[in-house]
């Protein structure tokens, strides 16, 4: 063991990897501090909203100290933090339920549409991104590398809210295929998933195009054609391995996005995920659901990064020492 | 108590993606299709199927007393029976109790003797009177203490040879009874009172008393009631209930915004709509229901540029109510004081409105500033706000609008320290007793400085002796001209300058039906039709 960690004394890895968690503990301390402060620039007081509008004075002073909002704004971050670290996010102001159990709730409808929707977008893209390279490569078809060009930033320019209603009038509504919200049944995830990747397809076939392009230009795809491989084979076995760092690295970060923009989706779609709960706790002023649910998304958002980082380095050494040549 | 897994939907990912792939369609129906389906019971011969609906979002909590939200109170009434239930003829008619007989001192209730909680523990009138002591126990933090009790002290008494319930007030409160079929006085039952933390997270399934019991809930997805057996003690309401309780009413919070579409394809079998949606539901096709949530009514604050009833005449004379109704729901009804027609003592007299005449107005008006609060619920994105904006801006008021969220406006008319910050608001209250003093309030007796609930800081002294006299009242026939005087006065002062009721409308497909009972939503009306 000893010598293992001495034969990484000096490695590239070891720096990278201890680069990277001082870059995470950094990210998690601001993420901490901003999910506190963030919601106090919330007008209104959260006492009072929860108390309701014909609560008494005297209701909403047992409800402020009831929820420790009589206490110095030091104190609160101190309580918060020392719960983040005890494993203790708090109860919801509004329903006393634990904001763990909240954020268990909620999160895996929200991970599982933005799974979903990056698989969709992933597959989607290469099989859209390829095959436009594919008949036009060598400046054939002109007219398709133009449209595709034009169409593609175009529709990945659309927010998904608009693709959401869109498919909502069509197959919910007109063709009463599918369901128009909720997280009832299996059926029910097509179309959220359907909006949240229809932008995200355009994006990353455009770089799936253009990386594929480069690829087919390469020698040793040449020979491939050379060679009478099938071009199925040419694709699949040679071109597409060259394709994954950039595509994957592209596809992680809009995954990320993805947990974030589930917050306009999920309203769309009535679907109960984090994005739905932040912004009824917004409106309610739950403070610790907003904050539990912030921290869970920042959170999901810093690991992914590192992740992709991580990822990345392992397809390309470079990357290892790329942080160290300009320091 | 049973809980969904929270990875399951992760495995509906993978299926999700496969239906993609392979253009999949659903059958004909979801939830509607639960709801024709499910068979009858073999132990609830009276209840059977399933009705699937929205509620406006999570319950705050599962014990009525603690009840603040309107999600709260719709589940309250379908879990808690409450002693005195309200009816479209007589008013007030009994619920768990058989009888009761108001008086000044308080009211004294016979409970009726067959009633039992989902337990099947009798609901004796100890049971009754120890949940009504810890509704009024100050330690219990009822929000909705006032409008059920009043605003003294409250003492509750049994006879159990008697059959009777006393619950005596320290202050006179003539709207007792109309009080105290508020779904927030729902009687708890005796385990439900030794656990009341679990009451709140709805997990002492003895607790209930009501037609209904929670089964399953899952916070922001689904909650689930299952009709008690052998309930049969419905209120005796004027107008009959036809069809059959469902045997489970399945909720799902915060969908109001999709739940009309998803009536449209079945998902759900009823819904509340908005006046832009009426149109995509057929009255010969759908079942319809309305009644009022509330009343909207502009209040003014007379600490700045409405200090003065010649302002606050020129401001009402540029109002037209009808063009208010038409922007902002053009289903309510115009309203003649602070409440809506189904508010037994509201004013109805139209002749002490203030007529429009604008170009009187803009003599006084002209080049003033006036700071109008309102909130963006009124309306679509607030166009309440905006209509009042633009009327004052005609007459060349220099008017600032501040259209906040619910939680800010409230936060600005409710601090006293705020008090300067506005001269305007448009006032929409929450009314699910029906209750006179719910918005009337707002503008009689001392102001919020002074300890008070008046929003418009200068006490209308005849206004606010017709309004002690109305509570002081011994029957409410009495309390009605008194609160309809305070009324009327507080017009003749211009404190107010009514608009319109705060309308629910209910769709429910074919097969289902759900009453609005006194000009109020209630779900344990919620009837399918075979």
């Amino acid at each position: 063991m000893v010598e293992k960690l001495q034969g990484l004394k000096g490695s590239p890895w070891l720096y990278f990897l201890s680069q990277k968690l001082l870059e995470l503990i950094v990210a998690f301390v601001v993420l901490v501090a901003i999910t506190f402060l963030i919601v106090l620039l919330i007008p209104g007081d959260p006492a009072r909203v929860i108390a309701g509008p014909d609560a008494s004075q005297e209701h909403i002073e047992f409800t402020r100290q009831r929820l420790d909002l009589d206490l110095p704004v030091w104190q609160q971050f101190w309580n918060y933090l020392s719960g983040i670290f005890t494993g203790d996010l708090g109860q919801s102001f509004r329903t006393n339920e634990e904001v763990w159990n909240i954020v268990a709730i909620r999160l895996p409808f929200t991970v599982t549409i933005a799974l979903g929707a990056i698989v969709v977008a992933f597959i989607g893209a290469i099989i859209l991104g390829m095959t436009v390279a594919g008949l036009t490569r060598g400046n054939r078809n002109r007219w398709l590398d133009v449209t595709f060009s034009w169409a593609s930033a175009t529709l990945q320019a659309f927010p998904t809210y608009v693709y959401g209603a869109i498919l909502v009038a069509i197959f919910a509504v007109a063709l009463g295929w599918l369901p128009a919200g909720g997280a009832s049944n299996v059926q029910s995830y097509i179309l959220p998933i359907a909006a949240l990747s229809f932008g995200a397809v355009f994006s990353v076939a455009r770089i799936v195009r253009r990386e594929t392009a480069n690829v087919l230009e390469m020698d040793y795809m040449r020979t491939a054609r050379g060679w009478r491989i099938s071009r199925l084979k040419q694709y699949v076995k040679y071109a597409l391995p060259n394709l994954m760092a950039s595509t994957l690295t592209l596809s992680g970060l809009i995954f990320a996005n993805m947990i974030g923009g589930a917050v306009v989706i999920e309203s769309v779609f009535a679907w109960p995920g984090l994005g739905n709960g932040v912004v009824g706790a917004i409106l309610d002023r739950d403070y610790p659901v907003i904050r539990g649910i912030i921290l869970t998304i920042g959170v999901f958002a810093i690991m992914t990064n590192t992740m992709i980082d991580i990822v990345l380095a392992a397809f390309d050494p470079r990357t290892l020492t790329a942080g160290k040549a300009f320091s | 108590m049973t809980h969904r897994s929270r990875w399951t939907p992760l495995l509906g990912c993978g299926a999700a993606v496969a239906l993609i792939a392979s253009a999949c369609t659903t059958d004909d129906g979801g939830a509607g299709d639960d709801a024709n389906g499910n068979e009858a019971s073999q132990e609830n011969p009276g209840a059977s199927g399933a009705i699937n609906g929205p509620l406006n979002d999570d319950p705050t909590t599962f014990n009525p007393a603690l009840a603040s939200s309107l999600s709260d109170y719709q589940l309250a009434r379908l879990g808690f029976d409450t002693v005195l239930r309200a009816d479209e003829e007589e008013g007030v008619i009994g619920g768990l109790a058989s009888d009761f007989e108001q008086s000044e001192d308080g009211v004294e209730l016979t409970i009726r003797d067959d009633a039992y909680c989902a337990d099947g523990t009798e609901i004796t009138p100890s049971v009754v009177a120890d949940s009504l002591s810890y509704l009024s126990d100050p330690d219990t933090g009822a929000p909705q203490y006032a409008q059920i009790f009043g605003s003294g002290d409250v003492t509750v008494t049994v006879d159990d040879d008697a059959g009777t319930v006393m619950v005596e007030l320290s202050e006179p409160y003539s709207e007792i009874t109309q009080g105290l079929t508020h779904p927030a006085s729902g009687i708890i039952c005796p385990e439900g009172l030794d656990d009341p933390e679990g009451v709140d997270q709805g997990q002492v399934p003895a607790a209930f008393s009501g037609p209904y019991s929670m089964t399953e809930s899952t916070s922001g997805v689904e909650y689930e009631f299952t009709f008690n057996e052998d309930y049969d003690r419905w209120p005796q309401w004027s107008q009959e209930l036809e069809g059959h309780p469902a045997e489970t009413l399945t909720f799902v919070p915060g969908v109001l915004d999709t739940s009309p579409n998803q009536v449209l394809t079945g998902e759900m079998d009823w819904t509340p709509v908005e006046h832009f949606d009426v149109d995509r539901f057929p009255e010969e096709e759908w079942n319809y229901s309305q009644g009022a949530v509330g009343a909207y009514y502009v209040i003014f604050n007379t600490s700045g540029v409405f200090s003065d009833v010649e302002m606050r005449e020129a401001a009402a004379q540029v109002i037209d109510r009808e063009a208010f109704q038409q922007v902002v729901d053009p289903t309510s009804e115009l309203i003649a004081a602070t409440a809506d027609a189904g508010v037994q003592c509201a004013n109805t007299d139209e002749s002490f409105l203030i007529d429009q005449d604008p170009d009187a107005a803009a003599e006084l008006l002209e080049g003033e500033a006036v700071n109008i609060v309102s909130t963006n619920v009124i309306g679509a994105n607030g166009s309440g706000g905006e209509y009042m904006q633009d009327v004052l801006a005609s007459a060349g008021t220099e008017v600032d609008l501040n259209n906040a969220d619910v939680g800010t406006w409230l936060d600005v008319v409710m601090s006293p320290e705020e008090a300067n910050n506005w001269d305007m608001t448009i006032w929409s209250t929450v009314n699910v007793a029906g209750l006179t003093v719910n918005g009337l309030n707002r503008v009689v007796g001392p102001a919020l400085d002074e300890g008070g609930t008046s929003f418009t800081y200068e006490e209308n002294t005849d206004a606010t002796d017709a309004y002690n006299q109305a509570l002081q009242a011994e029957d409410i026939d009495e309390a009605c001209g008194y609160f309809q005087e305070a009324e009327q006065l507080a017009l003749e002062d211009i404190f107010i300058v009514p608009l319109t009721d705060d309308p629910n409308v209910v769709v429910s497909r074919e097969g289902v039906t759900v009453e609005h009972i006194a000009g109020r939503e209630d779900l344990s009306t919620l009837r399918l039709h075979d």
